[in-house]
């Protein structure tokens, strides 16, 4: 009855129902047994005939071939279906090793779509890869052009087909509604040609025309609800008057969000040669390569330099692919990040094919059984495969879905400081990336309870032990395990110690009880408004109970400087370093520095037009011999200042590595029309926020007044992407420590399983449980602290990449090494403990006689 | 007698010109080969079925129950257009072959 039943099973995997086939081939017995009897056979003969006739060798020989060649296509499919049956058998195993793996393909392709919206897709413009963005710089730092300038590109660069340049700011939207700011780009030259961007409704501007703007789909739709009407009406924006003239497509980003776009006003296109406000973009001729585009680029410099040596003397300029530009500021971070998600990938790998790796140990028993049978050794490698691909692929269906939340989590959670050209999509470039990922994973981990099967010889099965290469290879293994997650843990512990650093270094002024509100005028706002506005704004708000002192700045503390360039001392000759050497400037207004609680360490802060406060370095820097206080320097080469005060340092930005010197102002003596309003309050700063609003619509019900909150909270937004940053990376280092133990303690629990007896006969030789204990401990710290020497190695050569994330902390740091060592030994002994307790407990008498 | 067993690939030529007579079950099958080669070919229980099944998947002949003769549910199988296809395209392929082998007999 058995190859009865194997031709049932042969058909029965062909889609009809066992049943069908079964009465099928029943029936066709029954005849075959009737026509028997008739031709004269006992009944038992007639049936035993009949059905030798299934079983004749036809079905082991010849006659199989044709069904053969159907057979080995469908052993694909048994051996997943085996695998399948084999891992749930073991639901423990095969859990941790989807779920690690799930973990690990989840963290990797959130992270891949990122990456993917800033690196890989294309932007949304025709041919987006003839654009290019051209960035000057000027002795090796970026800085911005003008329309001078990009003029001189359009005009002198035959690869380029058209030149264009933006800036993007803030104007307010009056008169149709409450005052709602609009990110606005402000275009010059033929932006619009370079982007090749067609207005869905409308049209376009031509490139000298001024007071037209064109609105983004987005706010087309959400403020005037997709009305074509809106066309040719005129909005008033900052206070002048703009017609739309067309609608731009849904998919515009540039590089982010945008409300919409106009051309420059006059005063910025008048703009002179040493400006530095614009961003160029072009589009390069397509037959042209932008190694010939950067060669004329780089001979049109050489000939601005000689020509304008004033202002063009050590600049350069340089043609990047425009998606490359855009994506620069995000390439630091999602890069840390993703190799990050990488390392924890590849140590889940790792887990995994150790796992599977004690399966094969212990199937090894079957695996020669199999072999004495007459299996292949192709066939055993593919039925390991078949199990590790079936645990790949499960993790990468359930990383894929978490991935989903994981994304969301991220956009969420992460305020990311860098633009998006395209929005982050969780789609089918992310699932295939998955699915990539998970079956190289898959081949990965396969891979070595295959080399194992392979090599396995069969005697060696049959006795029942452990090859010593099998043992070898999972420590190897371990010990690789751990050698990633030093690797990652001493990465993590080097960017938190560095923000650390930065969090805890003196900030120089006291955010506490301080309440700020933001105000931003457009560029083109005349300067007697902008200074009017503010002085009736700190007016008002003196008269509030409970403020202290109020004062207002250019920028806020942490939040970067507004303006630099070197100055010069009257009646000093300054060292060639200090000659080019770049001093912050800040404007301010009011009590600025009692209400920011700045120290004034001399003379008074008070200032008048044509008077300066200097910080304390620059007072170190340039009077090294001090009486700073009524000497007089020149900034930007012309204006004329008079020390009356030395101020405190306070730390410019965020994170930041040197003191700079800083001088401050009156906001009178310069143009700028960002307002940061500091507020010093005798309560808790929140409970005066109406009254400050209040006040501050009263100086102007139609300026638009930005965020109100405690200055303690700006400061954490500040830095808050860099904390998530390291809150992110630090939940990878603990995953990977969790692995790197699971690993340990599975190594050592199945060696002692394998050593039971061995340890019984030691045991009852009259070895020292406590003995036996120490010894299996100190194998695994051991094995750890093998994986920690090549990671502590790597991590010597490799942290020199994660340098640019680094403040006041060398890519060595002592502390953070020898901290990584002592968890990570400390984490391999607990692993260790519990294997080595068993060890311990081992009862003799049961092992010998077993 | 010496069993001649059916020529490997031959089987789906003749159950596909057995069928061309009519739908019948896979015992009626081997009874009816047999019986018209003059007991010189036998199909193989343990052949046919795979084979029947094959053909199925082709898409050459399809599966239907009914009631036998011997008044039992037995499963027939009845030609398609394809399969009528196949089965001129089978014979034409035979004819050449033994054509071909007749030749090769003759001039050796």
């Amino acid at each position: 009855m058995a190859i009865f039943s194997r031709l049932l099973n042969t058909l029965t995997r062909r889609g009809d129902s066992r049943e069908t086939i079964a009465e099928e081939l029943l029936f066709h017995l029954e005849e075959k047994t009737r026509a028997n009897l008739h031709a004269g056979m006992d009944r038992a003969a007639a049936r035993e005939s009949a059905m030798r006739s299934f079983g004749n060798r036809s079905i082991l020989g010849d006659g199989m071939r044709d069904v053969d060649v159907i057979l080995s296509l469908d052993d694909l499919r048994r051996d997943l279906l085996q695998a399948m049956r084999g891992l749930s058998r073991r639901p423990g195993l095969a859990f941790t090793a989807i779920a690690s793996l799930a973990l690990g393909i989840r963290a990797t392709t959130a992270l891949f779509s990122l990456a993917d919206a800033v690196f890989l897709r294309p932007l949304p413009f025709p041919h987006p890869e003839q654009i290019v963005a051209l960035v000057e710089s000027k002795r090796g730092e970026t800085s911005n052009s003008n329309p001078v300038r990009m003029n001189d590109w359009a005009t002198q660069v035959p690869a380029l087909n058209a030149v264009g340049g933006y800036y993007s700011e803030g104007l307010v939207l009056t008169g149709e509604g409450a005052p709602v700011r609009l990110q606005t780009l402000r275009s010059f030259g033929r932006f619009l040609e370079v982007l090749r961007v067609t207005p869905v409704a409308g049209r376009s501007f031509a490139e000298d025309e001024e007071g037209v703007v064109l609105l983004s789909n987005q706010l087309w739709q959400s403020r005037f609800h997709g009305d074509f009407s809106v066309l040719g009406r005129t909005l008033h924006l900052n206070g002048m008057a703009y017609t739309v003239i067309g609608v731009l497509p849904a998919e515009i980003r540039f590089p982010e969000a945008i409300d919409a776009i106009a051309p420059a006003g006059r005063p910025q296109k008048a703009a002179s040669r040493k400006a530095g406000f614009l961003s160029i973009v072009a589009r390069r001729k397509p037959e042209i390569t932008l190694e010939q585009v950067n060669m004329q680029l780089g001979a049109v410099a050489e000939r601005l330099r000689r020509s304008y040596p004033a202002t063009d003397r050590d600049r350069s300029a340089q043609a990047i692919p425009l998606q490359r530009e855009l994506g620069a500021d995000a390439r630091n971070p999602l890069l840390l990040l993703f190799s990050a998600a990488v390392l924890v990938l590849l140590i889940a790998c790792v887990n995994v094919a150790s796992l599977l790796l004690s399966r094969a140990v212990e199937r090894k028993r079957e695996s020669s059984i199999r072999i004495s049978l007459g299996a292949g050794r192709g066939a055993l490698i593919r039925h390991y495969l078949a199990e590790s691909m079936v645990i790949s692929i499960g993790g990468g269906l359930f990383g894929l879905l978490l991935g989903k939340l994981a994304l969301t989590g991220l956009l969420a959670l992460i305020p990311l400081d860098f633009p998006f050209p395209t929005p982050p999509q969780y789609d089918w470039r992310a699932a295939l990336f998955a699915l990539g990922a998970s079956l190289a994973c898959g081949l990965f981990f396969g891979w070595a309870p295959t080399w194992q099967a392979s090599s396995g010889r069969l005697t060696e099965s049959y006795r029942g032990t452990t090859g010593v290469r099998g043992l070898w290879l999972r420590r190897g293994l371990v010990g690789a395990q751990v050698a990633l997650s030093v690797l990652l843990m001493v990465s993590v512990g080097l960017v938190a110690k560095s923000l650390y650093r930065i969090h805890n270094s003196p900030m120089g002024f006291e955010p506490a009880s301080v309440l700020t509100a933001q105000v931003n005028f457009g560029w083109d706002t005349p300067e007697a408004r902008i200074n009017e506005y503010s002085t009736r704004v700190l007016e008002n708000l003196s008269r509030i109970p409970g403020v202290a002192a109020a004062g207002m700045v250019d920028r806020l503390p942490l939040k970067g400087a507004t303006q630099t360039g070197p100055i010069q001392v009257i009646g000093a000759e300054l060292s060639e370093e200090l000659k080019e050497k770049a001093v912050d400037e800040r404007a301010v207004k009011g009590d600025y520095f009692s209400a920011a609680g700045i120290p004034i360490l001399e003379g008074r802060a008070l200032l008048r037009t044509g008077e300066t406060v200097v910080n304390q370095t620059l007072v170190h820097r340039y009077f090294p011999k001090g009486g700073a206080v009524g000497r007089q320097i020149i900034t930007h080469g012309k204006y004329r200042f008079t020390i009356v005060g030395v101020a405190g340092d306070v730390r410019v930005e965020a994170a930041q590595l040197e003191q700079p010197a800083e001088l401050f102002i009156r906001v009178e003596d310069t143009y700028w029309p960002l307002q940061s309003y500091v507020i010093r309050t005798v309560g808790d700063p929140a409970s005066i926020a109406g009254s400050v609003r209040d006040s501050m619509r009263r100086a102007d019900p139609n300026q638009l007044i930005g965020k109100i909150a405690p200055l303690n909270e700006t400061l954490v937004e500040s830095s808050s992407d860099q904390r998530t940053r390291v809150w992110l990376l630090g939940c990878f280092a603990g995953i990977a420590l969790l692995l790197a133990a699971i690993g340990l303690y599975g190594v050592l629990a199945s060696d002692v399983a394998q050593r039971k007896i061995e340890i019984g006969i030691r045991l009852a030789l009259g070895a020292e449980p406590g003995g036996i204990l120490s010894r299996t401990v100190s194998q695994g710290v051991l094995l750890a602290a093998a994986g920690l020497a090549v990671g502590l190695a790597g991590a010597l050569m490799l942290t020199r990449l994660v340098a640019s994330f680094l403040y006041g902390v060398a890519p060595t740091d002592p502390l953070v090494f020898g901290a990584v060592s002592l968890v990570l030994i400390v984490t391999a002994a607990a692993a260790s403990w519990i294997p080595a307790v068993r060890a311990s407990q081992v009862d003799p008498a049961l092992t010998l006689r077993e | 007698m010496a069993k001649t067993d059916v020529l490997q690939g031959t089987l789906t030529l003749l159950v596909l010109k057995t069928l061309a007579a009519g739908a019948m079950h896979g015992y009626a099958i081997t009874q009816r080969i047999q019986s018209t080669s003059e007991d010189l070919l036998r199909v193989e229980e343990g052949s046919l079925y795979p084979a029947l099944h094959r053909m199925e998947q082709q898409g050459w002949i399809k599966a239907e129950w009914g009631v036998s003769d011997t008044n039992r549910r037995a499963r027939f199988y009845s030609l398609t257009a394809a399969g009528r296809r196949q089965l001129a395209e089978e014979e034409r392929n035979w004819s050449r072959l033994t054509n071909a082998i007749g030749l090769v007999l003759k001039f050796t």
